[in-house]
């Protein structure tokens, strides 16, 4: 494999891999949205629940 | 150097400056989400797929990574994009597979160590966690002064002093939005860091192409490394098959699958099949986050070459690159090339890069000390607050350690071949044990001392270890690596089946 065949190997991993990742960027900046919403609602019912169960603690005291 | 002007402009550092406040608000505001050691470690294992991605390519794509793959593509030329292949390829392979990294999750343990205990023995968790947490700690060392070299280079600040000043102010600000927040923040800076760096280093590239155009770019590699800058099959740039199977190893297994803050994430995913998914679509991440800075810094030498006033500080007067001088092509390119605005960007995202990164491996090793080591030391009688506590202590005095070691540390090698050597002297013996312990009924706990003693060998690689053991020269870190990884995985079969398990357990 001499050096020309090398160029082009390089230009063709060097295009396909900044077209994946250009799409691979642009779906998590938009799906990742979603995904930190969630994240905030799960977190947030969590701590919700601690909250009740430590005020429901409290009530028994 | 000094006739480079950079275009680093007041708008520019105005902009650094909203996105450094915007991830201590976030940091405060994260706070009140936090009320145990899994909300702490592991955002309460509430992570879906694309926050899973985002986080994991936005912690390994650090200012680091940035740094030390466009010293290599300057030294190495073309050739060097193999590494970022090799590591693309094989995280597509982990995550086809599930090869280590679903057993782990299957386990719901929340770090290897952890792992270690739960298969071996408390003892084993113990020193694996020691010696996890100081190769770990050893391998961000020169983080500082990377970043410091970026912040040099990208804004032309050449006043030392101020230099030192700004990396103290922004790792004290890594550690107060990492004790605030745990694992939420580190999550969220890191989705936010992703988006500003994958967009602006993709911009950075094509700036570059357009600038330079291809037939430049490969005439100066030709001119400076020959055919060892396009074949890395060829041992003249600093590769060779040896090297490459080091990368297999290094840049590829353990990058994804053994290296701690990777796999946590992986803890961190809702399901199994969510861990899979996280890898398969990482694997362009994993393989960007070298590639695209490779390639910059490939631009970096074509554009060095040509520029009178930076020639001779950055290569010798036989035309080889200099080592010393290597790491600060990328950011004198970028400051010659970007606009002003852009480069605020990119600067913001490689600073957020530089805190984010750091916030990860803070998080990770004190994590590991104070759940892996200190708390079985006392046998598991802390208390969830003093556990917290401990680990945002570490924080702290881990902190103090990077800025003292970044200042003392003279290198001698270049920055990715002394990361593996660091990296190698945890994960040698890390990688034996998932190994065995994951796939092999018959691994036992004698077999895993020994094979985590071995693996901590590989500090040989590194070149001020053999300068002081009179070995200068003598051994390529590579050969080195690849012959502890032969010992570690060999004492592990031999110790298991010498020494098997008693039927005890003991």
């Amino acid at each position: 494999m001499d050096v020309e065949f090398w160029k082009g190997f390089w230009a063709l991993v060097l295009l396909l891999g900044c077209l994946l990742f250009l799409g691979l960027s642009i779906v998590v900046t938009v799906g990742g949205l979603g995904d930190v919403r969630a994240l905030f609602r799960r977190l947030a019912g969590e701590k919700g629940d601690l909250t009740q169960r430590r005020k429901d603690a409290k009530e028994e005291r | 150097m000094q006739a480079l002007q950079s275009s680093f402009s007041t708008l520019d550092w105005v902009i650094v400056a909203v996105y450094l406040l915007a991830t201590i608000a976030i940091g405060i505001y994260t706070r009140q989400y936090i009320h145990d050691m899994a909300g702490y470690l592991l955002a309460g294992r509430s992570l879906k797929p694309l926050l899973g991605i985002a986080t994991m390519v936005g912690s390994e794509l650090g200012l680091v990574t940035v740094m030390y793959s466009a010293q290599k593509g300057f030294t190495g030329g073309l050739a060097a994009i193999h590494i970022g292949l090799v590591a693309g390829l094989v995280t597509l392979l982990v995550g086809l597979t599930g090869f280590i990294v679903v057993p782990l999750r299957e386990m719901g343990v929340m770090t290897i160590p952890e792992f270690y205990e739960r298969r071996f023995s408390r003892g084993v968790r113990i020193l694996g966690g020691l010696l996890l947490a100081v190769a770990g700690i050893l391998n961000m060392g020169l983080f500082l002064k990377a970043g410091a070299l970026f912040l040099t280079g990208l804004t032309g600040l050449t006043d030392p002093l101020a230099v030192k000043g700004v990396m103290t102010v922004l790792i004290v600000i890594v550690v107060f939005y990492t004790i605030l927040g745990g694992m939420v923040s580190v999550v969220l800076t890191d989705y936010v860091q992703f988006v500003v760096l994958s967009l602006g280093l993709l911009t950075a590239c094509g700036l570059a192409l357009y600038r330079l155009g291809w037939a430049e770019i490969t005439e100066t590699v030709a001119t400076v490394h020959g055919e060892a800058g396009f074949n890395p099959m060829v041992e003249g740039a600093g590769f060779g098959p040896s090297y490459i199977v080091w990368m297999i190893y290094t840049a590829g297994i353990v990058s994804c699958a053994v290296w701690q803050t990777a796999v946590m994430r992986a803890c961190a995913a809702e399901s199994t099949a969510v861990v899979k998914r996280i890898y398969v679509w990482s694997s362009v991440g994993f393989m960007v986050r070298f590639m695209i800075p490779q390639f910059l810094g490939v631009c970096a030498l074509a554009f060095l070459w040509q520029h009178p006033q930076a020639h001779s500080f950055f290569f010798d007067a036989a035309g080889r690159p200099i080592q010393d001088s290597s790491l600060l092509a990328l950011p004198v390119f970028l400051s010659q090339i970007l606009p002003a605005g852009l480069i605020g960007l990119i600067g913001a995202g490689m600073l957020a890069a530089f805190m984010s990164t750091h916030d990860s491996y803070l998080l990770c090793w004190a994590s590991v000390l104070s759940e892996d080591v200190i708390n079985p030391l006392s046998g598991g009688r802390m208390t969830m607050r003093g556990r917290l506590l401990t680990a945002r202590l570490l924080i702290v005095l881990i902190a103090v350690f990077l800025l003292i070691w970044s200042l003392w540390y003279e290198l001698g090698q270049d920055l990715w071949d002394y990361m593996a050597v660091t990296g190698a002297m945890y994960s040698i013996g890390a990688f034996a044990l998932l190994l065995g312990g994951l796939y092999w009924k018959r691994a036992s706990t004698v077999g895993a001392y020994l094979a985590l003693v071995a693996g901590a060998l590989a500090l040989l690689g590194l070149k001020p270890v053999q300068a002081a053991l009179g070995l200068a020269g003598e051994w390529s870190s590579e050969s080195v690596g690849l012959t502890v990884i032969g010992l570690a995985l060999g004492l592990m079969v031999a110790g298991s089946l010498l020494f098997p398990e008693r039927k005890d357990g003991r």
